[in-house]
């Protein structure tokens, strides 16, 4: 193609010259002045090679449109050769400023014209192809620093054709994409390049939003993303990027740096995580999942806030004996008690307007909307649930209940109130439910008085010492006393112990008393002796409380040296309830008194959960029998059996035993009977002033330690042995400990019957507990038939006589011979129908056996020394003495003398 | 087109043909066509007028085509009268005027003379 000229001239006949002139070469345009031209010029940009402009033209002359050329961006390079007259200077100078690049003098000659405008034209065309290459050189260089830079970096760096089908394929990803990915090139290559597949389905769409929503608004996105990586595994990616121009595709596209933030991520999760753990065990029971003490105040604040129009019940429930189910049934079966309550909550509360969590223990609160609820169904759903977990336990749920009155009490104080009500019910289990109500505020006020005025009446002394005796039945005096608190109030006269002994164990005001009742009983033993009077050792109680607070020894001990009384005169009270709250510090601290020289007795054995392991593990001095526990002792067989076993228990874990609670001359026989020797009774006397307690002349005797009970006080009754024995670990090792076997039977008409036995019995006899037990009713059957009759005669007569019967019985052993037993009768008590016997014995077979086998050599050989001819005898010889150890008849015969004789002269 | 009459009349024929580059056909129509269309007539009136800065344009012009027509007298007028007026010297402008005038009276009748004898 022709390259293209403008010939810009007002005069024809110019135009036609130079048209003439270039047409071989050009395409030759006119245009007859500067409006003209320019109009050509740009309805046709960038298509003239050249312009030859005349400069004095009507409408726009040369000058102008140069101007004009030269401030147009498309016009600007277009080269202009001027057309002068050769004597015009100045015009050519005006041209040269106005950006023409060449004049050219009329008139021309055709040569000289052509030649400049064909220099003219290279030379632009140069300069053009010039830039051109700067600009194309620049670019590369920029293109390939850039590469480098990309592919240089870590992190992947791609860019990205968003195409309408929602696609993005890969125009370029650098080194760092393949390393994040774990990709070779050669492995993506295969891989489909759509890289929104490699996002996590769950994530695509939101990237995807993100990427058109940066194009539309032509800003940059940034995404937190999951990806698969080249093995398939999740990689949280952090993706950020921006639309890039890219001529060579028709799409948006996008360029974005990704970057792996796995780890930060899975961090950032695991902190989450953590927090959320942390938050909700912040307000979460951890055993049963339900609220917490303080969530579930808040939230019942919220709830009650939250809904004003309605009115409320707040609850408390707790397991009845709860602490017992623990000790009884284990722990686990105690927490899965408790884990059914939370669920039946979540159950039953979920949904509806209340609240509810679990306070502490097998304590659980709930506030729930007064018509979402029917107290009677709580009970009897709850009690259906909990006996599908614990069968045939019968565990019960006891629920204090407060109608909410006022909603803007914090719900710390309605939990006092639920509680206060709840107590009520602990108190009198015919009920399982109480509401709080005026009788409780009574209650509550009349608490909240004696709180006010305690600390001042211990300050004014109004708390005094009663003692009551402790009767010995042999000495028919006491022997020591209790002492114990009254409240002799200004105002209100005596205050019974039972109103604010309770109150003061809840609020700690206890351990205070318990020192001041301590510190009143030493001076009182002081003053004693001031005044002459003999000492009688005094128990004081010590709570659980005090128990638990620091130095309960050496405050005592103190207390003790500072009025000069001797510890054998101060015993010590401790509950057994205590015991079953924190075993270690009672064992602890019981043990640190006895070796301070005080005497510890265990109060109210019986009354609360005993266990006879409680005494194994805590070696009290004297056991306190509330027989109040055992009503009916001296009527009823069993429970008499019961107080005997505790009795003798007692004496063979060498405890002194005293009985509370009895009430009548037929109890006290019994217990007399039974070889209990001290009585704390109002049968004999109620707690007295101390003055009254000198006038009865109590304690006249005293000084005397409280002893055991001895065997001659003892005469023994009925005993079942199994009340003892089972469960009692300490017993059981007892028995076993012994060296031989030990049995003991009941002995009816010509049977014995096996009770009970200890381990090496059964090493002897070769039984188990299993196979003993089909012969247990009567275990003459595995007696060797000869010696059954003299078995039955040793019973009799042991029963007769008391004296214990040694004689050698034989035996069947498991295993069917015979073992020779070594036995040693003892009549241990019962009635006449059914004496019990104790049978020990030892295993003397082999030594039976070995001394038969003697005897029968010795006959052997006597016969055949006595039928030889001639005398023989054996002489031991000793240095100072000669003795015959044997001879035969011959030998004395020689001697002339009877065997007799002869054994008397040969003795030496 | 009577090449002699055009020299006697001091055009310069070869120089105008070599300008053209050889294309004596195009010269011969632009010489008829300058007779025709010119701006002599415009100039006088310009003078007539006063209006020294048209003159100026119009005789600047015409010297650039006379120029390159070789219409060798009238191009010298003109390039003597272009000075004048572009010196702003308007002394004796008519009579100036008047004597380049004449001489482009005088080529017109020349090239009008060579073009009616061209036949022989």
């Amino acid at each position: 193609m022709k390259k293209r000229m403008l010939v810009v001239d007002d005069s024809k006949i110019n135009r036609s010259l130079l048209v003439e002139i270039f047409k071989g070469e050009y395409d030759v345009f006119q245009a007859s002045d500067g409006k003209e031209a320019l109009d050509t010029l740009l309805s046709d940009e960038k298509s003239f090679s050249i312009v030859v402009l005349d400069l004095i033209m009507p409408v726009m002359d040369g000058y102008e449109l140069l101007t004009v050329m030269r401030s147009t961006k498309a016009l600007e390079e277009t080269p202009v050769i001027v057309l002068s007259s050769s004597d015009d200077t100045d015009s050519e100078l005006k041209a040269l400023n106005h950006g023409a690049d060449d004049m050219i003098t009329k008139p021309f000659d055709p040569r000289i014209i052509r030649q400049r405008v064909k220099n003219i034209v290279l030379k632009a065309e140069l300069a053009e192809v010039k830039v051109e290459n700067a600009k194309l050189k620049k670019q590369t260089q920029d293109q390939l620093h850039l590469q480098a830079i990309m592919d240089n970096m870590i992190g992947g760096i791609v860019f990205i054709d968003i195409a309408d089908d929602s696609s993005g394929y890969l125009l370029y990803r650098n080194r760092g994409f393949y390393e994040l990915f774990g990709y070779t090139p050669e492995g993506y290559a295969a891989h489909n390049p759509n890289i929104f597949l490699d996002v996590y389905p769950q994530d695509r769409e939101q990237i995807h939003t993100a990427i058109l929503d940066a194009i539309e608004n032509h800003t940059s996105f940034s995404r937190q993303i999951r990806m698969f990586d080249g093995n398939s595994e999740v990689q949280w990616i952090h993706i950020q990027g921006v639309e890039i121009s890219y001529e060579e595709s028709k799409n948006h596209v996008i360029m974005a740096i990704m970057e792996n933030i796995t780890e930060q991520k899975l961090n950032e999760q695991k902190i989450e995580l953590a927090n959320k753990e942390l938050r909700y065990r912040a307000d979460h029971d951890q055993l049963t999942g339900i609220y917490n003490r303080e969530k579930f105040f808040r939230k019942t604040e919220e709830l009650l806030r939250e809904d004003p129009e309605s009115t409320y019940v707040f609850l408390k429930f707790n397991v009845r004996k709860f602490k017992l189910i623990n000790e009884i049934y284990g722990v686990g079966t105690g927490d899965s008690i408790l884990i059914a309550l939370a669920k039946y909550m979540d159950q039953v509360l979920f949904d509806k307007h209340a609240s509810y969590g679990r306070i502490a223990g097998d304590h659980f609160a709930a506030c729930v909307r007064r018509g979402d609820f029917n107290i009677d169904a709580v009970v009897t759903e709850i009690d259906a649930k909990l006996s599908e977990i614990c069968g045939d336990v019968h565990i019960v749920v006891e629920a204090g209940i407060y109608v909410i009155d006022d909603p803007t009490m914090p719900a710390a104080n309605m939990f006092d109130r639920a509680s206060l009500a709840l107590q009520n019910v602990t108190e009198d289990i015919s009920s399982n439910y109480a509401y709080y109500d005026d009788k409780i505020r009574e209650t509550l006020l009349r608490e909240q008085e004696i709180i006010g005025e305690m600390s001042l009446a211990v300050e004014q002394h109004q708390f005094v010492i009663f003692l009551q005796p402790v009767i010995s039945l042999a000495k028919q005096d006491a022997v020591s006393a209790e002492a114990l608190v009254r409240w002799r109030h200004p105002t209100k006269g005596l205050i019974s112990p039972g109103l604010f002994i309770p109150l003061f164990e809840r609020n700690g005001f206890i351990t205070k008393l318990d020192y001041y009742v301590w510190e009143e009983v030493c001076r009182y033993i002081k003053q004693r002796a001031d005044r002459g009077l003999p000492p009688i050792s005094i128990s004081v109680n010590a709570s659980r409380r005090s128990i638990y607070s620091l130095n309960i020894c050496r405050k005592i001990c103190d207390l003790c040296d500072k009025y000069g009384v001797d510890p054998s005169l101060l015993k010590l009270e401790i509950t057994e309830s205590a015991y079953t709250d924190t075993p270690a510090k009672l064992i602890k601290t019981t043990a640190e008194l006895q070796s301070a020289g005080f005497t510890v007795l265990m109060d109210d054995f019986g009354s609360g959960y005993s266990s006879l392991n409680t005494l194994k593990d805590l070696p009290v001095d004297v056991l306190k029998i509330d027989m109040k526990f055992l009503e009916d002792f001296e009527t009823s067989k069993r429970t008499g059996n019961i107080v005997t076993s505790i009795i003798r228990m007692a004496k063979w874990l060498d405890m002194a035993v005293i009985a509370e609670g009895v009430e009548t001359a037929q109890q006290i026989d019994f217990l007399r009977s039974v070889g209990c020797d001290r009585i704390q009774s109002y049968y004999f006397s109620k707690p007295l002033p101390l003055d009254e307690f000198e006038a009865k002349g109590y304690g006249a005797l005293s000084g005397e330690e409280l002893r055991k009970p001895s065997d001659s006080d003892i005469v023994l009754h009925p005993i079942d042995f199994d009340e003892i024995f089972s469960g009692n670990a300490a017993t059981n090792r007892l028995l076993n400990s012994l060296a031989g076997g030990l049995g003991l039977y009941e002995f009816m008409g010509s049977s014995l019957e096996l009770i009970k036995t200890n381990s090496t019995y059964y090493d002897i006899l070769g039984f188990d507990t299993d196979s003993v037990d089909s012969y247990s009713s009567n275990v003459h059957k595995l007696v060797f038939e000869d010696d059954v009759e003299k078995s039955i005669n040793a019973c009799r007569a042991v029963i007769a006589t008391g004296k214990s019967q040694r004689i050698t019985v034989r035996h069947y052993h498991h295993n069917g011979n015979l073992v020779y037993l070594d036995c040693v009768y003892n009549y241990l008590g019962g009635t006449d129908e059914c004496p019990l016997i104790c049978i020990s014995f030892n295993d003397i077979t082999e030594r039976f056996l070995l001394k038969s086998k003697e005897d029968d050599y010795r006959a052997y050989l006597e016969s055949i020394m006595s039928a030889v001819p001639g005398g023989i005898v054996l002489y031991e010889i000793s240095p100072d003495k000669v003795r015959a150890i044997y001879f035969n008849d011959t030998a004395a015969e020689i001697a002339g003398c009877t065997r007799e004789e002869y054994a008397e002269l040969y003795s030496n | 087109m009577n090449i002699s009459l055009l020299k006697t009349g001091g055009i310069d024929y070869e120089e105008g043909i070599g300008r053209f580059v050889g294309n004596s056909e195009l010269y011969e129509s632009l010489l008829k066509s300058f007779c025709e269309e010119n701006d002599f007539d415009k100039a006088k009136a310009a003078v007539e007028a006063g209006d020294t800065r048209n003159l100026f344009e119009l005789i600047h012009t015409m010297k650039g085509v006379t120029g390159n027509l070789s219409l060798t007298p009238l191009y010298r007028a003109c390039c003597e009268l272009t000075e004048k007026l572009r010196a702003e010297d308007y002394s004796d402008l008519k009579v100036h005027f008047d004597t380049v005038y004449k001489i482009y009276t005088e080529t017109v009748r020349t090239i009008s003379a060579a073009t009616e004898e061209s036949d022989l």
